[in-house]
């Protein structure tokens, strides 16, 4: 800071200390400050640039209502974000599939896990089950958006639009399932 | 009470400044934008954005002042100060809003946490100052250099850009717009804020009270700051990644409308 920035101080007030509290406060800023960036930086530089590496797992099954919510548990042991995580199940008896309900994820964050519930109206118990992963995207960022991004459409037309593609809408940006 | 007088002042001080950490970034930890760029964003910018904070604050509290402190160490810590109120009172919202938990990876919650921590360090830095009680009163009329000037609009505009540039609105808004209503946008940024500018300079009745000396010295200049905070904020938050240059500026020139009347207003409220 040059001396010509400095703000001129009346000599009337005095010039109040930093007490030493406030200093064992300030000590716990620069661990938090540099602590984080060093993290973060750490964290860049370790390579985590490799895809998504995602398992889904059963917790449990209770009846609900007249049905039965199977509930998972999804985890990303990768060292990326999976965003739009596509999870089935299914319930088979022998060759033959009983029923199949999909979920999605909305994220599915590097390292994190995220639970939820198949809703089926067979009980699961009674079945072989099995849970797969079928797809995911990358996390939306911003990219160049096509021709039509100035075009708004129909409302309806959009909507389907998100709905077989629900990463980007007609204007190339991020549709939100928790947005309308 | 056995606490001696400065300990107790600092207490108080810490008590307001949680309050304003909280009042700064409640809008901002309510937005799931802001929860998702915390495990998408690019961990290096996450770091620069970390470590661009503390010189900001250590400058704030140079020229907006949270108490008249002796030298640069105390601003030092007096910034310091305000980014583990930022945290904690970040840690304890988020965690008991349940977006993070036990469940999350480290880099994640840390990712969501630091995200608050600049907008929420601001808020406890000025509620130390605005909150404060009559001793602070004479701070603000105290004149201050230009240099100190253009740095709070600098401030003012990132405080409203910070909390803009997550939502997905602010590129939208950009798309949906001509290069003429992009044009007008400008113009109308330029006039709101010479207005807010010339009125600060009336008020003041400084010489610079003149229209076009105040334009030249103030309004140009501070768009110009408005825009590039706009630009970098952007950035930032990976707004700008993979957009060709015009539509980068023009997403800027949306920013830079909030933007621009939070740097004006700044040097009416610093």
């Amino acid at each position: 800071m040059t001396k010509d920035d400095e703000r001129p101080r009346a000599p009337a007030t005095v010039p109040e200390k930093t007490s030493r509290l406030e200093w064992a406060v300030a000590l716990a800023g620069l661990v938090v400050v540099l602590g984080a960036a060093g993290y973060m930086i750490a964290y860049a530089m370790t390579g985590a640039k490799g895809p998504p590496i995602l398992q889904i797992a059963q917790v449990s099954v209770t009846p609900m209502g007249d049905r039965y919510a199977l509930r998972f548990e999804a985890r990303n042991d990768g060292d990326s974000t999976a965003a739009g995580v596509q999870v089935a199940a299914e319930l088979t008896a022998g060759e033959a599939v009983v029923e199949r309900v999909e979920v999605t994820i909305d994220y599915l964050p590097r390292g994190s896990r995220r639970e939820g519930a198949f809703v089926f109206s067979h009980d699961p118990q009674a079945y072989e089950v099995e849970l797969r992963i079928e797809g995911y995207s990358a996390p939306c960022r911003r990219r160049r958006p096509g021709p039509v991004r100035r075009l708004d459409g129909p409302r309806g037309a959009r909507r389907k639009l998100r709905l077989h593609h629900r990463q980007e809408d007609a204007h190339g940006l991020c549709a939100h399932p928790d947005r309308p | 009470m056995a606490v001696p007088l400065p300990n107790r002042q600092f207490l108080v001080g810490l008590g307001r400044a949680f309050a304003g950490a909280l009042i700064f970034t409640l809008p901002m930890m309510m937005t799931m934008e802001m929860w998702w760029l915390g495990f998408y964003m690019d961990p290096l910018r996450v770091a620069v954005l970390l470590l661009l904070t503390l010189p900001l604050l250590v400058a704030l509290s140079r020229f907006g002042g949270v108490r008249r402190t002796a030298d640069l160490a105390g601003d030092f810590a007096d910034a310091l100060v305000a980014v583990v109120v930022a945290a904690v009172a970040a840690a304890a919202v988020l965690s008991l809003f349940g977006v993070i938990g036990p469940q999350m990876s480290a880099s994640e919650a840390a990712g969501k946490l630091i995200l608050q921590v600049p907008s929420g360090a601001l808020g406890a830095m000025l509620a130390r100052s605005q909150l404060g009680g009559s001793a602070q009163k004479d701070r603000s009329e105290e004149p201050v250099s230009y240099g100190g000037e253009l740095f709070l609009m600098a401030v003012g505009a990132l405080f409203l850009s910070y909390n803009m540039a997550p939502t997905e609105e602010m590129v939208l808004i950009a798309y949906k717009m001509s290069v003429w209503q992009e044009l007008a946008l400008l113009a109308a940024t330029l006039l709101l804020m010479h207005a807010l500018v010339y009125a600060v300079n009336f008020r003041g009745g400084t010489p610079d009270a003149h229209m076009i000396g105040a334009l030249l010295k103030f309004t140009i200049p501070g768009y110009a700051i408005v825009l590039g905070v706009s630009l970098i904020v952007l950035w930032l938050f990976g707004r700008l990644d993979a957009l060709p240059p015009e539509e980068a500026l023009s997403a800027g020139v949306v920013l830079a409308f909030p933007g621009g009347i939070g740097a004006a207003v700044a040097r009416l409220i610093l």
